[in-house]
């Protein structure tokens, strides 16, 4: 495992030197070889830990790996690397100056991911979890200008979470007398609750999750697909961390389900509604953590129903779409990349027709959107399976809460799986699809290949994923057997999901049985498309993000603000009125922008302070000496 | 294999029922019973004309869509010999199915660049919102007679109890969403009109306007075969219990849906289409009255 870390330290080296080859392939080396120890740990019950004396008033240390972190340690430790790798061609089309800053923080930012992980004393815990929200602030802002703001938006968040940490592993401190996380078995509920806001912030529950759609579409691509897909999943670590350690009131599960639901109804909304791509899937990232939360829930609920096979497939469920989120998001991320590189625009009513000049992009675009609407074939559908399998245990015993929150949840991931499917769809539509919509699409080129290496590595792991039904499992099961859950029924599980397997194969091999003999036996000849009678259609007609999901955006519409802009025009002299139409996110309008201008304002009472004359310095600093002298003197 | 073979078959059976049943309910002759199988063969052999803007999708999608819809169509039993794939759990996988070919169709249709095609898309794939949940829910009622089973033994040993008022409101309320959730799934009136003269006004075969050829038989058949699919849980459900002819009355309902339906076109204008949203929202509404009265019935009723 040092070995592995060395290598990861050594990175920084020739991140230093401007080196981002070297830099990824130090990543790629390096992390095969912890993937492979964390791995370790998971399948045997080898478990390292150290005890490290630290000066007071850390004191003696707890820095070790369990098999929770160690599943998570695996998913950062493949994801990672390839985000390096990704990041290394998508700089070399995007030259800038501050790269030697940027890949160093890239190396702290993945250091420190890994670091939580081992991290069990709660300073040295917080220590690291700054230098990752300060470090991923650092790579967010790659190029200064447009992305500062969404970048101070996104610490200043961060920093609140932080503040809900310490606040809450302080009150731990003070309860319990140590900072270690044994303490954090059977909480008192008051340090416990601010834990866990703090940690949602990170992982991005509603309403905490405003800086998700502000910070991803100004952060390079790499750095969203590794933020969206694996450092959010840190704040889930915290989560689940205290889920496993302490016992639940029904009351509180509701309210955790609760939260989840809102969180996958909300992302999902706003997805359909956004038109950036990276807009669309950072609220998808939303609706992501839901569902994982969601299941989380079923398996809390199980749990507390005594239906052990739910509360085994609801725990099976989340961690695996943690798993696969990390896959599919980032892989859709790096995507989002390469047509921002083709193309200069992230607006998709610019884009269109990308599927013919860049046919390897829009196959793993494909691909991406199959797993993340859960589509069976892409690995999305698998985990979404496992949850829904366990909540359907519920119908029928006999216990309220879990049979009415059963049917609720039932119907809410139905529900989200449809609208991330239309979602979705449309992002796929509208950017691949029909004809290039303005000039931009019509010059795209595919990308160099490099930058198709990652995503093929992606793309067939979410393929190989979902075709192969038992791999994931196979992989969260001894975290589950850890969890001390029920796992009677794993087998049989397992069974259905080699049968899910045999299934899809049917279908691959149907379908490509159909395609060949439509390839052999039908001549086909090109026409235009047909309009309808109409004789001119140009590409402007096409139908747009917006008007594609009009029919339910209308039905929505209590749920999503728009904010309309109307230009009049003037037909005498030649210009076209505008209008226009933009969701907005009501969070950030109604709740964020006001706190912080007030906050602005009143940190503005303070500033005639710092007034630029030396003796005013002075005579604070004399004024400072004076109350200190009158507190000490005072307090003896 | 027999029930294979129905599956085969039936399902280009029920649209030339319906037409023949329009047909005569205008006063006309109307056309053979079998016209869509004469239809579909005709298609097969032809060659397609392809959009200039058609990308890999539009070659790709009705493959797709029609051995996916076959998959699923795999796990509806037929009459009394029972499904030809079951698990525990498979109506996850049926429904999930169903969605990748109406998913993969949408695509083909927004692959044409046609705004017509468009409006067909986004309208279709905006009733899956509610759709999908429903039949969740429709699921998750079912098993609360029959426990967690596969698609096929929850319908076998699902029995509407005559003497049991819970039961026939529960299967009443089965029935109905799963008969609107027919009539939106195989693009019928009330909610889409097939046989209407205006792009603008359709759903389904707005779609597939620049498909021809053999793609547009496995169109059609994916149609037809999703149609049957509905068709069959509906007639499962409604064999009585101890019927000596299963065959028999599976066919007779299915048939008898299908005259339904056709009776229903006739005597019905297509609704306002920028409303219909509300209509599909009728399944859904009708499976949580159901799921609310079986969590009701099993805590000892009130």
């Amino acid at each position: 495992m040092s070995i592995g870390f060395l290598i990861l330290f050594l990175a920084i080296i020739p991140a230093l030197w401007k080196r981002s080859g070297l830099f990824s392939i130090l990543w790629l080396l390096g992390s095969g070889i912890i993937a492979f120890e964390y791995l370790e740990v998971i399948y045997s019950r080898t478990v390292q830990d150290f005890l490290i004396s630290f000066p007071y008033p850390i004191g003696t240390a707890n820095i070790g790996i369990s098999k929770l972190s160690a599943f998570f340690g695996t998913v950062f430790a493949i994801g990672l690397p390839l985000g390096m790798l990704y990041g290394h061609f998508y700089l070399k089309q995007h030259p800038s100056e501050g790269i030697r800053s940027h890949l160093f923080w890239l190396g702290i930012l993945g250091l420190s991911m890994h670091g939580i992980l081992w991290m069990k004393h709660s300073l040295l815990f917080l220590m690291v979890w700054e230098l990752m929200s300060i470090s991923s602030f650092f790579c967010v802002i790659h190029d200064r200008q447009q992305s500062l703001k969404a970048g101070l938006n996104y610490i200043i968040t961060m920093q609140i979470g932080a503040a809900f940490l310490m606040v809450g592993f302080g009150l731990m401190f003070i309860l319990t007398g140590s900072f270690d996380f044994n303490g954090l078995e059977n909480m008192p509920r008051l340090p416990m609750y601010l834990l866990l806001i703090g940690f949602a912030f990170k992982a991005g529950f509603v309403p905490l999750a405003s800086w998700l759609p502000q910070a991803h579409p100004v952060a390079p691509a790499h750095v969203s697909g590794m933020m969206s897909g694996l450092m959010i999943k840190a704040g889930l670590y915290g989560i689940i961390l205290i889920l496993l350690t302490n016992a639940f009131s029904l009351w509180e599960i509701l309210v955790f389900c609760l939260l989840s639901i809102i969180s996958a109804f909300w992302g999902v909304i706003h997805a359909m509604v956004s038109t950036n791509i990276k807009k669309v899937l950072a609220y998808s990232s939303i609706e992501n953590i839901g569902i994982i939360g969601i299941g989380l829930c079923v398996g809390l609920l199980g749990k507390d129903a005594g239906i052990p096979a739910m509360a085994t497939l609801g725990f099976a469920g989340a961690f695996l779409h943690i798993f696969f989120h990390s896959m599919f998001k980032a892989l859709l991320f790096y995507l989002s990349g390469n047509v921002l590189v083709a193309s200069h625009t992230l607006e998709i009513d610019k884009l269109g027709g990308l599927a013919k000049s860049m046919p390897f992009t829009a196959v793993y675009f494909l691909v991406g959107t199959i797993a993340i609407s859960a589509l069976p074939l892409g690995n999305g559908f698998i985990s979404e399976f496992t949850i829904l399998y366990g909540i359907f245990h519920a119908m029928g015993a006999n216990d309220l809460p879990a049979m009415v929150f059963g049917a609720v949840l039932l119907s809410v991931l139905a529900f989200v799986g449809a609208l991330a499917l239309i979602a979705f769809s449309k992002l796929f539509a509208i950017i691949f699809l029909g004809e290039a919509r303005q000039e931009e699409a019509r010059n795209a080129q595919e990308c160099p290949r490099g930058m198709r290496i990652p995503q093929l590595v992606l793309g067939l792991g979410i393929l190989a994923t979902g075709g192969i039904a038992n791999l994931g499992l196979r992989f969260v099961k001894p975290i589950l057997r850890w969890m001390a859950l029920d796992m009677t029924m794993i087998r049989d599980f397992q069974t259905t999901l080699n049968q899910v397997s045999i299934v899809l194969a049917i279908v691959v091999l149907l379908s490509a049985l159909l395609y060949l003999i439509r390839r052999m036996c039908v001549r086909e000849s090109i026409s235009a498309t047909w309009g309808c009678g109409y004789q001119k259609p140009n590409p402007r007609m096409q139908y747009g993000s917006y008007a594609f999901v009009h029919p339910l955006s209308y039905f929505l519409k209590p749920f999503i603000l728009f904010s309309k802009k109307q230009k009049q025009g003037d037909m005498a002299k030649g210009i076209n009125p505008i209008n226009s139409m933009e969701a907005v996110d009501p969070i950030f309008k109604y709740i964020v922008e006001p706190v912080s201008k007030a906050m602005s304002w009143f940190f503005e009472l303070f500033s005639h302070i710092h007034n630029g004359k030396t003796n005013s310095y002075i005579a604070w600093c004399l004024g400072f000496l004076i109350l200190i002298i009158i507190w000490v003197l005072g307090v003896r | 294999m027999i029930s294979l073979l129905w599956i085969l078959l039936l399902p280009l059976f029920m649209p030339g029922l319906i037409s023949r049943v329009k047909a005569i309910m205008v006063g006309r002759k109307g056309q053979s019973l079998l016209q869509p199988y004469y239809h579909f063969l005709k298609l097969l052999r032809k060659d397609e004309v392809i959009s200039s803007s058609a990308s890999f999708i539009t070659r790709l999608a009705p493959s797709i869509a029609l051995s996916a819809t076959l998959c699923a169509a795999l796990f509806v039993p037929v009459g009394r010999s029972s499904s030809l794939l079951s698990f525990q759990g498979d109506f996850i996988l049926v429904l999930y199915l169903l969605a990748l070919a109406k998913g993969i169709m949408v695509l083909a249709a927004m692959d044409s660049g046609s705004s017509f095609e468009g409006m067909g898309a986004s309208r279709e794939i905006s009733f899956t919102a509610f759709l999908e949940p429903a039949f969740m829910l429709i699921m998750a009622g079912l098993i609360f007679t029959s426990g967690f089973t596969s698609l096929n033994s929850l319908l076998d040993s699902y029995i509407i109890n005559n003497h049991e008022v819970w039961s026939l409101v529960v299967g009443a309320f089965t029935i109905f969403a799963l008969f609107i959730m027919l009539l939106v799934e195989s693009a019928r009136v009330p909610f889409d009109d097939p046989n209407t003269h205006l792009e603008l006004t359709m759903i389904h075969e707005v779609m597939i306007l620049d498909y021809s050829g053999f793609s547009l038989g496995l169109i059609h058949y994916t149609a037809a075969l999703k149609m049957l699919i509905y068709a069959s849980l509906i007639a499962q459900i409604m064999i009585p219990q101890n019927a000596q002819w299963h065959m028999g009355w599976y066919l007779l309902c299915v048939l008898g849906l299908g005259l339904v339906t056709g009776i229903v076109e006739s005597m019905m204008a297509r609704f306002r289409m920028n409303r219909n949203l509300e209509l599909v929202l009728v399944p859904l509404s009708i499976s949580v009255l159901a799921i609310a009265a079986l969590i009701a019935r099993s805590l000892g009723g009130w």
